[in-house]
């Protein structure tokens, strides 16, 4: 008998549960503004590769390792392919010193603290939007992302003590951000 | 401030600025994605059906007003390139900003009443609307200057005016903003469209309310 596999509803289940860590994760990796993008080349590379999930695994932590993959391929292709912004203002604006392709400009945030997180490691910014805009605990981003408890605690930590001296430093402030050794 | 209140402080903007989209949009977008693709039919039943959408246009371009507004008004030279559908859109948002974007008046620039579902399924035989919770409107269509051909939606965002451009991914000539003007140009494909916004300000999340049902 065929092992069963994932359905269309099971995967749309699995993003409505699970969508406040996959949208934060997803920010994280390109901001705000692609992350729904994200999300749906995501769903896409899952359904493709369904048949490679044993249902009744854990599916939240297989969407989030394609995630995390698609993500990285996105970041280093620096624009998804389909989503380009080819304005012209913004071109001939001073460059954030920080800014690694994470769009936080975009994200409606004070320009201090859209410096802030430009300047985290992706990792640091999952740890950070997990903890705080998905209200994980500790222990289950450290689950998730499949590191130590306290490398994920020590993130959160290091990343509150960069924003808040982001907006601190208040406008035009410049932003030291941590050495990334430290943050990755 | 203490580092409570910063911290808080710090919360509420991370909050506000990462929410996720609603259950409905992710499910929406899902069921997207695990679409199965389409199959191409073969070549004469295409042909037939070019040419029966061809008579049908027609027919809609002679007898329904609101309808010849949309496609003929706007129609331009037929495959422009990049640079020149840029040029033209960027004409179209300035004309339409200088009439008031919303309420264009005399001489007709926004079309009331607008069915943007049904007009995406009749002009290119694809779905396309706007999520249920979206923050951006669709006010209308934009009936003034040529834009090429496509579909010219206006729409507002967070209370600032927003063109969007609607053509089929196929036909998509990848359009460039002429040097110089201080717009912003944002590019998205939704299902078998392409959309463009134009605006004074990054469009990005204004094309992300887009969705194919």
């Amino acid at each position: 008998m065929a092992a069963p596999t994932l359905t269309g509803d099971d995967l749309v289940r699995a993003f409505v549960t699970h969508g406040r860590a996959l949208s934060a994760v997803a920010a994280a990796w390109v901001g705000r503004a692609d992350a729904t993008d994200l999300l749906q080349e995501t769903a896409r590379v899952a359904w493709q590769h369904r048949s490679k999930f044993a249902v009744g695994g854990d599916l939240r932590a297989w969407l989030m390792r394609i995630l995390r993959n698609v993500g990285g391929n996105w970041r280093r292709r620096r624009r998804p392919v389909g989503l380009d912004e080819v304005g012209a203002e913004d071109r001939a604006a001073p460059p954030c010193p920080f800014e690694t392709g994470f769009d936080a400009e975009s994200l409606g945030l004070s320009d201090e603290l859209a410096r802030g997180l430009a300047g985290l490691s992706e990792t640091a910014r999952e740890c950070l939007l997990l903890r705080v805009v998905a209200d994980y605990t500790f222990p289950e981003i450290a689950d998730l992302l499949g590191i130590p408890q306290n490398t994920a605690q020590s993130h959160v930590r290091r990343a509150r003590e960069v924003l808040r001296r982001a907006l601190e430093s208040g406008p035009g402030g410049r932003v030291i951000p941590m050495p990334r050794s430290e943050t990755s | 401030m203490s580092h409570d209140d910063l911290d808080r402080h710090l919360d509420e903007q991370l909050r506000a600025a990462f929410a996720p989209p609603s259950p409905d949009r992710l499910a929406a977008l899902v069921r997207e994605a695990a679409e199965p693709p389409r199959r191409s039919l073969p070549v004469p039943i295409l042909l037939l059906g070019a040419a029966a959408a061809l008579l049908l246009a027609f027919a809609i371009g002679r007898w329904s007003a609101p309808s010849a507004a949309v496609s003929s008004s706007s129609a331009g030279p037929a495959a422009a390139s990049g640079e020149e559908l840029g040029a033209m859109w960027v004409a179209a948002y300035e004309d339409a900003v200088e009439r008031g974007f919303v309420n264009c008046g005399g001489g007709g620039c926004a079309m009331e009443g607008f069915d943007l579902a049904g007009a995406c399924r009749q002009r290119f035989s694809a779905p396309l609307q706007v999520a249920a919770d979206a923050e951006v409107e669709v006010v209308g269509a934009y009936d003034g200057l040529p834009t090429g051909g496509y579909m010219t939606l206006l729409t507002e965002s967070k209370n600032r005016p927003v063109c969007v451009f609607v053509l089929p991914r196929s036909e998509d000539p990848k359009v460039e903003l002429p040097p110089g003007k201080p717009f912003h140009l944002a590019r998205r494909a939704v299902g078998d469209l392409v959309l463009y916004a134009l605006s004074e300000v990054p469009g990005e999340q204004a094309l992300g309310e887009f969705i194919a049902p």
